[in-house]
């Protein structure tokens, strides 16, 4: 019996020894096979698509899936120095390995990135043009905060901010609805890039509407719901908007929801003094002011503003819904005086003929991001939302190649001013938002940009939420989510009422938030 | 477990005999009564879907096999869909049944008692109360099963020295939270209850009891950051798959097992002692007491077992009678019925519903299985309606998923494709990824002609074991066609789509469903749907204007409460030649005189409500249009 055994044991042992040998082996001789391969004249389809962009030398492993039909799959990655990777497999879905990967940026910043696709069909390997990426000299930021959420259209059970390293895949929850039972979180913000002064809204029936300011381990529960955000670049302050938000759904058209701002206002607060103001020339009784945003001198404070064209008697939605075109404006600034100057445009949507939304600035100060699209305040549901890029020293503004025919918008900035992440509808029929990541050269060009890249290649094919509000950040959110969740709990301390022009928002809905 | 007194094989047999009788029952009256197809409907609106939906891969597997009960959580899951099969989700539910059966038997045997008695149909019966009420506690069943399995094999297995019993308790404690939750508190306890009560070993049974307590708060709160409520009470707490209102006969169910353990032991101890008695008094006393002679009798297994088995079927079948919900099930089987199309099975379901039961959306599903068997014109007021009958408006803060599947069916139908949408994503975004919503959001993009959006909804619905055929081959159908052209559902939809945009709160019903048909003039239940409107909301004007139209729609002749609506108009207008000109049968106008004569005699409202209910018209449209309600 013994002896049976030991046999039995030999034998596995054997093997597990030669399947191994096997598996090492088979790629190489395949490797040998694809030397002789026929070449085909035209790049090999790769799903997502990472061919011709410029990719951060700290990004992830890009794994993809071959779109070319073919019983065996060989793909060679190389670039001027270090071991180039090969990775040999009968599945169409190429796992990259990560140390090799990481090594191989990191040793060819600034140079290109070849891959090389070759197929086995029919017996025969076919070898397609070498896809070439360049690899940026610069990092993208290290991590990426966004919101996951359904397609919502007024009930939600899961709505949560998460944050992922960009090197890896690796997620995490930085706020979940679910721990304010059912709650929203949302407008997320940092100063800087900073993940270590963050400011992040919560909307929960039972907890209230309120905002989390975090600056390192300091965690306070503002009692007042700040809209979109926009921290002073000096930390000390943080303007935001205040926005009555009317949903309403189109009974025909490729988009269902809609959303108009009915009044808003932008006001500040002063977490030095806890005090919370509106600004002067941005609470207009007769316009809708919203989407803050400072230039990296915190000397000016840019915003959205848009006539009022309705009456407190017109139903909601008014009729003129579709009319609503906000102006890009600016106002100064004294951070030290706590004084306000004249607000100024920027750049008209008379002229534009387009609603102006959500400036952002470069770090560096040189360049404006923002969308425009037909009508409206909110262009995550306006197909007609494109990226455009102005350059503050001549104010010429363009729109940047890498738009589609769905909706872009909730752009942010890499703290070095060469990275930008957006949210873009392009795959997936314009339904659901997912990020994309581009490089913005010196003159403000934006690159091809591609998907956040995920573990699975087929990872997008068949989720069913949405990536939106991406914002880059230098590092990882240093507060427990189980931190935030108990200060989101908690009773707010840092409480003020405003009042004044603009009515506050209305927080019987919890909907109002709840938007992409 | 070890037996400690084996029983006699004829005893066996009985037991055998009565246990398979019982189950046999049990299994039929499961699959028949209770009905398992209908437990998987109700997934989403009994019991929450997200605790019981099942995604095919390996990152849904992983998840589970990261969190404590996550592997009971991920069996539960993947049988869940299988109750669509009843027979199959029977069998499910029956083996559940007779594990615990079978563990109460194993646990009074080693409190040293015969099993076989009458309280080992307890367990089953829980079971079946839950079951019956249409929620889902698989999980409960199998974490239970689970922890059982765990406590038998310590009862065998464990050593017996402090040393290794300091080690096995805790390994087995870990194990058990890891396997099935939090309701591996339950082993601790039985440990406690076997070793202090059974064995009389003190510190194995308080080690246990440590243990077990502990296990959850260093794995679970401590490690895992559960809060202290998740890492224990979930067994406490009603669980994921069972609602509130069930949440004692789980708590009963947990309890049973620690309470029939504590009973046998101690039971086995009062024998013990009164045979000691009995042999102390034998040589004193010639005859028993009354209490001693009842104790006997008692004990008596053998001349009682029979009036004991009996007593315990009338039980059973007393608890199952009093337990069962029948409005429920006929709700939930209407529901099933209508959106699997049998829509015939539908009405012969809603026939069983009382009047004062109807819910708005139970009406919605009589409306449109009337609609689709063709009888709307003709029944429609055989059934409950009021004036207050909305078939358009979905409350915004409905707790379950059943409203906002049947309006985004009914819309996807009528042809408000948008409209449908919005509600199937409200299922999708507060319910879970619902299989039936899948396949609808996939036809809907299918239809708006975003094949990548439908392609989407399809990948996530072939991760859904049994409707992975499904999603492939719509895929390949996309993947050949991208417009789907040659589809008949997509050609047929678009067809009726809306295409004209507007945006409003709250549209009117009527303004919609003219917009449909002036989308499409061929739009049968828009026109359908528009009559009923009229006649609902008391406009029969409105309907004699459209009765020109309906052979357009492949009428023969005017429905019955269409014809009743010419009465009525003619009476309001008296222009009684409009009877004529519709060839409105003398029946109808028969009623109109009767209802005259019993309004112009009866002495109240009342009476005259039920005069006309007791002249047969209480099913009529004229009724309705007088008392504002119908099907009486």
């Amino acid at each position: 019996m013994k002896k049976n055994r030991r046999r039995h044991l030999i034998l596995l042992v054997l093997v597990v020894a030669a399947s191994t040998a096997a598996w090492a082996v088979v790629p190489r001789r395949r490797s040998r096979d694809a030397d002789s391969a026929a070449k085909v004249a035209s790049l090999p389809r790769i799903h997502p698509d990472y061919s011709e962009i410029v990719i951060p030398p700290n990004i992830a492993p890009m794994n993809f899936e071959v779109c070319e039909s073919g019983s065996r799959f060989l793909v060679k990655i190389s670039s001027e120095n270090g071991d180039p990777i090969e990775i040999g497999t009968r599945r169409s879905r190429i796992s990259i390995p990560a140390d090799p990967w990481r090594s191989l940026l990191q040793a060819n910043r600034g140079g290109d990135l070849r891959i090389d696709v070759y197929v086995e069909a029919a017996g025969q390997w076919w070898r397609y043009e070498t896809i070439v990426n360049r690899i940026a000299e610069a990092d993208i930021s290290p991590y990426l905060a966004y919101r996951r959420i359904g397609p919502v259209h007024y009930r939600w059970t899961r709505v949560g901010v998460y944050q992922r390293e960009m090197g890896t895949y690796r997620e995490s929850v930085v706020l979940d609805g679910m721990s304010l039972e059912t709650g929203c979180v949302n407008c997320h913000s940092f100063a800087n890039n900073d993940p270590a002064k963050m400011l992040i809204g919560i909307r929960s029936l039972r907890f209230g509407n309120a905002a989390i300011l975090a600056v390192g381990d300091r965690l306070e529960k503002i009692g007042a719901k700040l809209g979109y955000t926009a921290w002073h670049p000096s930390g000390r302050l943080a303007a935001y908007s205040i926005n009555n938000v009317c949903q309403f759904f189109h009974a025909a058209g490729t988009e269902v929801r809609d959303v108009i701002d009915v009044d808003a206002a932008i006001a500040y607060c002063r977490f030095d003094n806890g005090s919370m103001r509106l600004v002067p020339h941005a609470a207009d009784k007769t316009r809708l002011e919203s989407y803050p945003a400072w230039s990296p001198d915190g000397q000016y404070l840019y915003y959205c503003s848009a006539p009022i064209l309705w009456t407190e008697s017109d139903p909601m939605p008014p009729p003129q819904y579709a009319d609503v075109k906000y102006d890009l404006m600016r106002i100064r600034y004294d951070i030290d005086t706590d004084r306000w100057g004249e607000p100024e445009t920027v750049l008209s949507s008379q002229e534009t003929e387009l609603s102006i939304l959500q400036p952002r600035i470069s770090p560096d100060g040189r360049f404006l991001l923002f969308c425009m699209c037909r009508y409206g305040c909110f262009p995550v549901y306006q197909p007609t939302s494109d990226l455009y890029m102005m350059d503050l020293a001549t104010r010429e503004y363009a729109r940047l190649e890498i738009n589609s025919e769905f909706s872009e918008s909730w752009h942010s900035w890499s703290s070095n001013s060469r990275w930008i992440a957006f949210s873009s509808r392009r795959e997936n029929g314009g339904f659901f938002t997912r990020c994309y990541l581009s490089f913005v050269d010196e003159d403000g060009r934006a690159h091809k940009p591609f998907v956040l890249p995920q573990d699975d290649p087929q990872f997008y094919d068949s989720f069913l939420e949405t990536i939106s509000v991406p914002e880059l950040i230098d590092g990882p959110i240093p507060v427990a989510a189980k931190a935030l969740a108990d200060v989101a709990r908690s009773k707010p301390v840092l409480v003020d009422a405003i009042t004044g022009a603009s009515k506050p928002a209305a927080n019987s809905d919890p909907w109002q938030t709840v938007r992409e | 477990m070890r037996s400690c007194r084996p029983s006699s094989p004829g005893q066996h047999s009985h037991v055998g005999l009565d246990t398979g009788i019982f189950f046999l029952l049990f299994y039929v009256h499961v699959w028949l009564i209770v009905d398992p197809r209908l437990v998987d409907h109700a997934v989403g609106i009994v019991s929450s879907y997200s605790s019981l939906s099942f995604t095919t891969g390996w990152p849904f597997f992983r998840e589970h096999l990261l969190r404590p009960g996550g592997i009971v959580e991920y069996v539960t899951r993947f049988s869940t869909p299988f109750f669509c099969w009843g027979w199959l989700g029977a069998l499910i539910v029956t083996a559940v049944a007779w594990g615990t059966c079978f563990s109460i038997d194993a646990l009074t045997r080693l409190a040293g008692l015969s099993r076989g008695i009458a309280v080992r149909l307890g367990p089953p019966l829980l079971l079946l109360m839950l079951y019956a009420g249409y929620s889902q506690p698989l999980r409960v069943g199998l974490s239970l099963l689970v922890v059982l399995a765990g406590f038998g094999f310590y009862t065998r297995a464990a050593p017996r020295n402090r040393t290794t019993l300091s080690v096995v308790v805790p390994a087995m404690c870990f194990a058990l939270y890891y396997i099935a939750g939090s309701a591996s508190v339950l082993f601790p306890v039985l440990v406690a209850v076997y070793e202090l009560l059974v064995r009389r070993q003190w510190f194995a049974g308080l080690a246990g009891l440590f243990w077990g307590l502990a296990v959850p708060a260093i794995l679970g709160t401590a490690w895992l950051g559960f809060p202290l409520r998740n890492a224990y009470a979930e067994f406490l707490a009603p669980v994921s798959g069972v609602t509130v209102a069930d949440w004692p006969y789980v708590l009963a169910l947990h309890l049973y097992f620690p309470v029939v353990l504590t009973g046998a032991a101690l039971w086995k101890a009062m024998i013990a002692r009164h045979e000691g008695n009995a042999r102390n008094a034998a040589s004193r006393t010639p005859s028993p007491s009354l209490s001693a002679r009842f104790q006997r009798f008692l004990l008596a297994e053998e001349s009682s077992r029979r009036m004991k088995t009996a007593a315990v079927f009338l039980g059973v079948a007393g608890i199952v009678w009093f337990n069962h919900v029948p409005y429920a099930k006929v709700v939930l089987k209407t529901d099933y019925c209508c959106r699997h199309g049998k829509w015939s099975q539908a009405l012969e379901a809603a026939a069983k519903m009382p009047s004062r039961q109807y819910s708005s959306r139970f009406n919605r599903n009589v409306v449109l299985a009337l609609y689709h068997t063709g009888r709307l014109g003709e029944e429609m007021f055989c059934y409950p309606q009021t004036n207050n009958t909305d078939l358009y408006t979905v409350s915004e803060v409905e707790d379950d998923v059943l409203p906002y599947l049947q309006v985004a069916r009914f819309f996807m139908e009528i042809g408000e494709i948008n409209r449908a949408e919005r509600y199937a994503c409200e299922v999708l975004t507060g319910t879970g990824d619902l299989p039936v919503v899948l396949e609808q959001l996939a036809t809907i993009n299918m239809v708006k002609n975003r094949p990548q959006t439908a392609r989407v909804f399809l990948n996530a619905l072939s991760k859904k074991p049994l409707h992975c055929r499904t999603a492939q081959e719509r895929l390949r159908e996309l993947g050949d066609d991208l417009r789907m052209d040659d589809d008949p559902t997509v050609s047929r939809l678009r067809k009726v789509m809306l295409t004209r945009d507007s945006v409003s709160y709250v549209t009117g019903v009527e303004a919609t469903l003219m917009r449909l048909l002036a989308r499409n003039r061929r739009n049968k239940m828009a026109f359908d749907f528009l009559l009923v409107h009229y006649l609902i909301t008391g406009q029969p004007n409105q309907v004699v204007a459209n009765l020109q139209y309906l052979e357009d729609f492949g009428y023969r002749r005017i429905p019955r409460h269409f014809q009743e609506a010419v009465v009525a108009h003619a009476s309001a207008t008296g222009d009684w030649s409009l009877t004529d000109e519709y060839g409105v049968a003398p029946e109808i106008l028969g009623q109109q005189v009767l209802l005259t004569q019993i309004l112009a005699s009866a002495p109240s409202e009342d009476e005259a409500v039920k005069a006309a209910i007791a002249a047969g018209l209480g099913d009529s449209y004229l009724f309705y249009l007088r008392f504002g309600r119908s099907g009486l």
